[in-house]
């Protein structure tokens, strides 16, 4: 028995020096586990003399204490090892990015434009890409043989016998505001983002096909204040707090007076967009009495827009499809 | 339109620079879009010094020379012109530098290349033609840029955007008036007008008669002899350069020079290339100084043109006329293209003695449509379509005779135009309350500063019975109601002085639309999932389509398109996602989300409203595609199809068969019970091989205003089982022909206890087999399944697979 004891620690002491972490457990256990070698030991001290069970029960549980100690020190010695192994690692090592997917940086700036408007309770509202002429020009005030036209290249889809019923790919989302104030009186707020069109050959700042972003707003009172209050909002929410926005003259059909916004960005006065006080003759179109109530409305160039935001030098890009540039977003 | 800095300060007498004076126009007249120094539309041209006068080994009349360019550096280029002399300072232009007619490249003459070229004064864009290099005066500086030693030298070009209300910006006369205004400045026309008549009277020599009034509503001709056709006075060349226009003759410079100051375009006729009248003596009525025996009985007719007439314009093009064109004519036939451009047969040239001025308002619908139709636009149509006023042309007339006496004294003017139109139109009175017009603008102004404010553009202000009466100046067609006048009060008060305040009003819920909603989850969730969105442009051409083996006939088309991929409307996402795909290398998971195009939709679009039927249907959809090396695209492609779809009731892809020589493989209908919402399909091995996508590719595109329309189930919270759950595996091989879909859903439908059937392996050990590995999760709500429970599970599932679906358990493995 204590021969067979000695052998045991032995042995143990063997197999657990050539243990590893994962060996460890199960090479005590065949030894001090429920039904290992020592464990047999000590259950089979019942069938011995009060002497001997004593004595060899002492030794027995010796050698357990022994083996259990062991084990505690095979676990720091590899603890040790495996932390001096895992210090080695060098912590410079760039890191590993998850796999995700990335947003058109078209869809996070009309996002961004979105909630600035709606949280001023601007309403989406949505028309169609193929348009009517008569929504997309003539409601709008810009007559067919007006050289105002010039500014909207077209696209046309059909030619209607009458001109009213030609359709086209429409050159801004103002027709949704036509469409919208038809069905509507005022109080009118809603903003209209989607896809436009232009006739014409794409370079780094032109894209035939592109996104804008318009706003209106149509109720009793409506001032040029009011219209540089919400256009200063969305502004500073989508460029920074820091940014500042001038307006100064010009012309478009639909809006009168009208107004350009510069916004001095990267020390610059840059052109950001269009604006001005809806036209009175828009109004009168759309059957809103313009000796009672007045609006604003103002467009601007989604991708315009993200190309200051971002820094994009080529407005080609955004439907290039090219993955270094859509997986930076 | 390019405006001269000097000529500017000329005529307003600023004391701004012209950085100042930009900034002025800026925020009260017009967008600047360039100022530049210097008059000539070249740069990088530099003064140099000729050193040398070689021969040219293989040109007698070349020469090679040697120039010193500035900084201790030559240039050797070949010249041609007789007239160099070692010692001249010449303008140089080296390779890079830009000329009117276009960047310099390097040129091989006559086998010598030539880094640079001498230029003349007509290849600076300063004359029209010219004889030789234009030499420097001496005093030039070797090395500096020529434009600081022309003349225009300290000049500055400002170029303005004309905003197409304004014709009166595309006039000196115009923007000085504009630029006194806001610099607060006292302005009166400064152009002088007067002019001695010594001749007979106009109407002795000609005759106009107007078809059509409303065409043309003024038009005024007026006679001159003994006129002497040569080249301008250096004045007159150098305020047409500065402007960006080449002087050409005397005549068509004058004709120039007015349309520049006055912004009314004058035309200039040879009289004696204009017919008489048909059937009468030439000499009907001969003007009194009997210096013009051919002249009298000249007929102008401004008409439309007619069917079949032709015309050789001034440009030298010959041109088929229809009724869309106005015309100048005479009983002969068209002189001229009225507003557009003069006939070549009509045209002042060295022998021309006699003339016919003519200075005239045509309506600005008809020149627009006549330039459109002709694919021509002239400086003088560019005025005309924008609307010009009939008060200018009386202007126009009065300084192009002035002109004519300054330029060549001899000349004898006749007496009074000949014209056609009333005098003067009134434009009525706008009214309106001062309140009215404060409120709108967010402004404070009294009446005396508006009309302090508005006489400074010469608009005339009456107050009376609590409102202001606005009459707008003759040579503004743009005023017509309180809106306009509002603009020109904010424009000179200074729009960044109102304040921004936000508006206050009545709360409203706003409304968003389903598919909107959804379109924007389903972005974010493919976005998370690792698909990365890449819109493209909604055109598809012949080639492309012919490639994917499309047909366009159902395609909605374009009736000008920008180019030939580029000719009909997509109906389909998926073609341009095919298109990106290759760039994407070994993994390749992209999307769009957009609006696609039907012609021939059974429903109506959704936005047709009234007009119903006119438009063409559109509805938004979503393409996703997977091209991958490394996992099995189809079922990826599947699977985030069945999580977006999560919520749809009774969500099936139903397989459509397919034939062997099919283009597009394994594809399934994506159904929502019997409503068809898209599709999933795998490109065929040769197709993905032609497209350049080695590891294929797979896509699903989905109606998502179809899907919007459909009752989704909400999401609720199911509660788990407190007891724990078991699984346990069935390696299994199935017929090719039984689909393992099925085989789960019966696995799935068998038992409450079973929770999950997933597939952890496939693979194909023979062309008639396929062994799937399958883990089924088996848990009760109630208690602990007993290993017994457990056993008779699997052999539930042993009994569907091998006898319901005739499979063959290759082994099982429980846990």
């Amino acid at each position: 028995m204590e021969a067979e004891i000695q052998k045991i620690i032995e042995e143990a002491r063997q197999s657990i020096a050539a243990s590893d972490r994962s060996s460890l457990i199960p090479s005590a256990a065949k030894f001090i586990g429920r039904q290992g070698s020592l464990t047999e030991i000590l259950k089979s001290l019942g069938n011995l003399s009060i002497e001997e069970r004593k004595r060899i029960g002492e030794q027995a549980n010796q050698a357990k204490i022994a083996i259990e100690a062991m084990v505690t020190e095979r676990e720091q010695k590899l603890s040790a090892a495996q932390q001096k192994q895992m210090m080695r690692r060098d912590v410079g090592l760039p890191g590993i990015p998850p796999v995700v997917g990335h947003l058109s940086p078209v869809t996070i700036v009309t996002r961004e434009l979105i909630s600035a408007l709606t949280e001023l309770g601007f309403e989406v509202a949505e028309g169609p890409e193929v348009e009517l002429e008569l929504y997309n020009f003539d409601m709008l005030n810009i007559p067919a043989d007006h050289p105002a036209r010039d500014q909207w290249d077209t696209f046309w889809v059909k030619q209607g016998k009458d001109g009213k019923n030609s359709t086209l790919l429409r050159t801004h989302t103002s027709p949704v505001q036509v469409r919208y104030m038809l069905q509507h009186q005022p109080p009118i707020r809603i903003i209209s983002p989607g896809r436009t069109f232009r006739y014409e050959a794409e370079n780094t700042s032109h894209s035939s096909v592109f996104n804008q972003f318009e706003g209106l707003m149509v109720d009793k009172g409506i001032s040029v204040a009011h219209m540089k209050g919400v256009i200063d909002h969305f502004v500073k929410k989508i460029l920074g707090s820091e940014v500042k926005a001038r307006l100064r003259p010009s012309f478009f059909p639909f809006t009168e007076p009208s107004f350009e916004v510069d916004v001095w960005f990267n020390g610059q006065w840059l052109e950001l967009m269009g604006c001005g006080m809806v036209h009175p003759q828009v109004l009168r179109n759309v059957n809103i009495d313009p000796s009672e109530y007045s609006g604003f409305a103002f467009g601007v160039g989604t991708e315009r827009l993200a190309m200051l935001k971002y820094d994009i030098d080529d407005i080609r890009l955004f439907l290039s499809g090219d993955p270094r540039f859509v997986t930076q977003f | 339109m390019k405006f001269s800095y000097s000529w500017l300060k000329e005529l307003t007498k600023f004391k701004h620079s012209p950085q100042e004076l930009a900034d002025l126009i800026v925020l009260h007249i017009t967008e600047v879009e360039s100022i530049s120094s210097g008059a000539g539309s070249y740069s990088g041209v530099t003064v140099a010094e000729i050193l040398e006068i070689a021969n040219h080994p293989n040109a007698d009349k070349l020469h090679l020379v040697t120039l010193d360019v500035g900084l201790g550096k030559r240039a050797t280029v070949v010249c041609g012109a007789k007239n160099i002399e070692v010692g001249q300072k010449v303008p140089l232009a080296l390779v890079g530098a830009t000329l009117p007619d276009g960047e310099l490249k390097p040129a091989t003459i006559r086998g010598v290349e030539s880094r640079g070229m001498i230029c003349s004064a007509a290849e600076l864009g300063l004359a029209k033609e010219a004889e030789g290099i234009l030499v420097l005066p001496k005093t030039a500086s070797v090395g500096r840029p020529v434009n600081e030693v022309l003349d225009a030298a300290n000049d500055a070009i400002l170029d303005l955007k004309i905003l197409s209300n304004r014709p009166d910006y595309l006039s000196y006369v115009g923007l000085s008036r504009e630029i006194a205004a806001v610099a607060g400045i006292k302005w009166s026309m400064p152009l002088e007008l007067n002019f001695r008549s010594t001749g007979g009277s106009s109407s002795d020599h000609i005759g106009v008669e107007v078809k059509d009034e409303a065409l043309c509503p003024h038009y005024r001709a007026h006679f001159v002899s003994n006129v002497e056709v040569k080249e301008s006075p250096q004045w007159l060349k150098d305020k047409l350069i500065s402007s960006g226009l080449r002087p050409i003759n005397n005549l068509v410079d004058i004709s120039n020079l007015v349309m520049l100051e006055t912004g009314q375009p004058v035309h200039i006729f040879d009289c004696a290339k204009v017919s008489g009248l048909p059937g009468r003596s030439p000499t009907q009525r001969v003007s009194r100084l009997g210096e013009s025996p051919q002249a009298g009985g000249k007929k102008i007719i401004v008409r439309r043109a007619k069917a079949g007439e032709k015309i050789l314009t001034l440009d030298g093009v010959e041109r088929d006329l229809n009724p869309e064109v106005l015309l100048i004519a005479d009983h002969s036939g068209p002189i001229a293209l009225a507003g557009i451009i003069g006939g070549e047969s009509s045209a002042v040239t060295d022998l021309t003695r006699e003339i016919i001025v003519e200075s005239a308002n045509f309506n600005q619908a008809v020149i627009r449509r006549g330039s459109k139709n002709l694919g021509l636009s002239t400086d003088a149509s560019l005025r005309f379509e924008r609307g010009l006023t009939a008060y200018l042309t009386e202007l126009g007339m009065r300084r192009t005779l002035n002109l004519i006496q300054q330029v060549m004294p001899e000349a004898v003017i006749a007496k009074g135009d000949v014209l056609i139109g009333k005098r003067k139109s009134i434009a009525p009175a706008i009214k309106f309350s001062t309140r009215s017009v404060n409120d709108l603008l967010s402004t404070k102004l009294t009446n005396a500063q508006i009309a302090e404010l508005l006489r400074k553009l010469e608009f005339g202000v009456k107050y009376a019975g609590g409102r202001l009466s606005v009459s707008p100046p003759p040579f503004r067609g743009d005023i017509k109601e309180m809106a306009d006048v509002a603009e020109e009060i904010l424009r000179l008060y200074g729009i960044n002085k109102v304040s921004a305040e936000m508006p206050t009003g009545r709360m409203l819920a706003p409304k968003s639309s389903p598919h909107l909603i959804l379109a924007d989850q389903f972005k974010d969730y493919l976005a998370r999932a690792g698909f990365t969105e890449t819109p493209g442009h909604c055109f598809i051409g012949a080639d492309w389509a012919a490639k994917l083996g499309l047909k366009l006939d159902d395609e909605l088309k374009l009736l000008n398109p920008l180019n030939s991929g580029w000719t009909h409307l997509s109906g389909n996402l998926w073609p341009n996602l095919l298109r990106f795909a290759p760039k994407f290398g070994d993994v390749a998971k992209i999307f769009e989300i957009n609006s696609t195009f039907i012609k021939s939709g059974l429903q109506p679009g959704r936005h047709s409203g009234p007009e119903g039927g006119v438009l063409p249907r559109e509805e938004i959809s979503l393409a996703i595609l997977v091209g991958s090396r490394e996992v099995d695209a189809y079922r990826w492609v599947r699977g985030t199809v069945e999580q977006l779809l999560s919520n749809v009731r009774g969500l099936k892809f139903v397989a459509v068969p397919g034939s062997d020589g099919d283009l597009y493989i394994n594809t399934s209908r994506i159904m929502a019970k019997e409503i068809i919402l898209g599709s999933l399909e795998e490109l065929s091995p040769r197709l993905a091989n032609e497209l350049d996508l080695p590891h294929g590719g797979v896509w699903a595109e989905i109606n998502l205003s179809r899907l919007a329309e459909l009752q989704l189930e909400p999401l609720k919270f199911q509660p788990f089982s407190r007891f724990p759950s078991s699984s346990f595996d069935l390696s299994i091989e199935l017929p090719i022909s039984t689909s393992a879909g099925m085989l789960i859903g019966d696995i799935k439908s068998s038992s409450p206890l079973i929770r999950e059937v997933t597939v952890f392996d496939v693979y194909y050990p023979t062309d008639s087999s396929r062994s799937l590995g399958l883990r089924v999760v088996v848990q009760s709500d109630e208690r602990t399944l007993t290993e017994g429970e457990i056993a008779a599970l699997i052999s539930k599932v042993t009994d569907i697979v091998t006898t319901r679906h005739r499979g063959r358990i290759r082994g099982s493995e429980s846990e």
